[in-house]
């Protein structure tokens, strides 16, 4: 079962006020705390404080020709546990710092703010689990650890993946403003969300207005500097979750927004490919965790309406009607794939119609 | 007193439970957005649960022998079926009747609140082929089951 993020967030936010009181401080490793602590505002880390886990990140990385020649090999360890001076509440204080060295704004990528937090793949709990019985030794070798789960070039391609998110969800929002006869407001909503009984102007029109007010909130929270991406390590190794492309709490399911990016998510064999595809489920997981969607199974049918549904995601009064595909996460993110002009032929009709 | 400070408690505990419950019912309607669009946020009323982007299963072959084609069945379950995993359906090709509707093998997970669609999410069968006169299904954990290809029941065939 999951662990959500946001429950560890508010614990390394405690751990991380944690006192030290065998030996003090000195000026610059408080100020470096301190800077931390500022860093973790309640509604998620706030961007305007995001040098501070470079400096954490350059206390746990100096001396490069020493640890190249050997000489301070543990010297990422040791940078954690530097600052992680208390007596019995060091691995808690040592977890909350091993947390942050893994958590990167993304915009350093290009773009607007977004997080992601990519812990050591070994791990199968967040850090202060992870860390929490750990006797000295392990400690050490756990801090030591930074071979992470997410590799650079993921992060990279979660930035662009999001950049692309947050535009195609306000071309989206912007196309709903207009839906007159011939427009292609109209013919989109038609093509996603409109079954034979919603066909006429007011009905378009009552969508439109819905559709509009959900992708601005999609955007706002793309938008926030306050997305975060990570794995969850606690469901590492369980097929349910981690073979997932990613998953979301749904609305009022956790404070922060927080998306879970999972061992499919880079793979293949979903109706889209590449970035195209990364975009396309970040905007379906902010339908979750933003409007409440949910990825609606039909009475009577083994998978949920995802575009590979052998009954595709076309809206059909008798199978899958117009109240199904606004309650659908990927009715939405076709919707704003297609807004965006980012569906070839194909792709469109395997996601809407039927499979051979 | 003590029955004025009790009465006292009680009531500051119903004003706690009040604004507590109204604070949070806020929350779970939009936490940046109070006057967002109702409609919008009340789209699925089961919270907290959670949803996911999942590739398609593997795509399977269906078995055709003495004019019967046996496949997954991935549409047509009973209504109230709460397990959507391991479902079969054997079909006489030239009349199109379907023989038999069964469920050859259930997912042997406990239910995970957080999953999405019911809390147990479909084990997708990975095979099927004869063996003997028997048809054999394996799903994608590697389970196998012999299926009488008469009657739809099953049992464990080990591996």
């Amino acid at each position: 079962m999951p662990s959500k993020f946001t429950d560890e967030y508010d614990r390394v936010k405690a751990n991380l006020a944690i006192p030290s009181n065998t030996d003090k401080l000195s000026a610059e490793e408080q100020k470096l705390i301190d800077n931390l602590i500022l860093l973790m505002e309640a509604s998620g880390p706030a961007p305007g404080h995001a040098a501070a886990l470079d400096t954490l990140r350059e206390q746990c990385q100096r001396g490069l020709f020493k640890r190249i020649f050997g000489m301070d090999k543990d010297r990422e360890a040791n940078g954690i546990l530097d600052l992680s001076r208390t007596d019995a509440t060091k691995n808690k204080k040592a977890a909350a710092l091993k947390t942050l060295r893994h958590l990167y704004l993304l915009s350093k990528f290009g773009g607007h703010d977004a997080w992601a937090l990519s812990l050591p793949k070994s791990y199968r709990n967040w850090a202060t689990g992870e860390l929490e019985n750990a006797d000295a030794d392990s400690l050490k070798t756990k801090l030591k650890d930074i071979n992470e789960y997410h590799t650079k070039r993921d992060l990279k391609n979660l930035q662009h993946a999001s950049q692309k998110a947050l535009a195609w969800s306000q071309k989206a929002n912007v196309i709903c403003d207009s839906v007159g006869p011939n427009t292609i407001g109209r013919k989109l909503i038609q093509r996603w969300f409109a079954d034979e009984d919603h066909q006429s102007d007011a009905k378009i029109s009552a969508l439109a207005a819905r559709l509009s007010t959900g992708f601005q909130k999609i955007s706002r929270a793309c938008n926030s500097g306050r997305m975060i991406l990570t794995d969850d390590p606690t469901v590492r190794g369980d097929g349910n979750w981690e073979n997932s492309e990613a998953f979301a709490y749904r609305l009022g399911g956790q404070r922060l927004n927080v998306i879970y990016i999972e061992k499919a998510f880079f793979g293949k064999g979903n109706t889209l490919e590449g970035s195209k595809n990364w975009a396309r489920i970040l905007i379906h997981e902010l339908t979750h965790s933003q409007l409440n969607t949910d990825d609606v199974t039909v009475p009577g049918d083994a998978h949920p309406r995802y575009s590979w549904h052998p009954q595709g995601i076309k809206p059909r009064k008798d199978s899958f009607h117009t109240e199904y595909a606004m309650n659908n996460a990927d009715s939405w993110a076709f919707f704003a794939v297609d807004a965006a002009g980012m569906l070839t032929n194909s792709e469109r009709n395997v996601a809407l119609n039927p499979k051979p | 007193m003590i029955p004025r400070r009790a009465s006292l408690g009680t009531g500051a505990a119903l004003i706690m439970v009040t604004v507590s419950l109204a604070l949070w019912a806020g929350g779970a309607q939009d936490s940046q957005n109070p006057s967002a669009d109702k409609e919008i946020d009340t789209m699925s009323p089961d919270l907290p649960g959670s949803g996911a982007s999942r590739v398609p299963p593997p795509k399977v072959d269906a078995l055709e022998r003495n004019g019967i084609r046996y496949e997954p069945a991935l549409s047509g379950l009973p209504l109230d079926a709460t397990d959507v995993s391991g479902w079969m359906r054997a079909t006489n090709i030239a009349s199109g009747e379907v023989l038999w509707l069964a469920q050859v093998y259930t997912n042997p997970d406990p239910v995970d609140p957080f999953l999405p669609g019911g809390g147990r999410n479909m084990i997708a069968m990975k095979r099927i082929s004869m063996s003997g006169n028997m048809i054999e299904v394996e799903d994608i954990r590697g389970r196998r089951f012999l299926v009488d290809p008469e009657t739809g029941t099953s049992t464990p065939s080990g591996g």
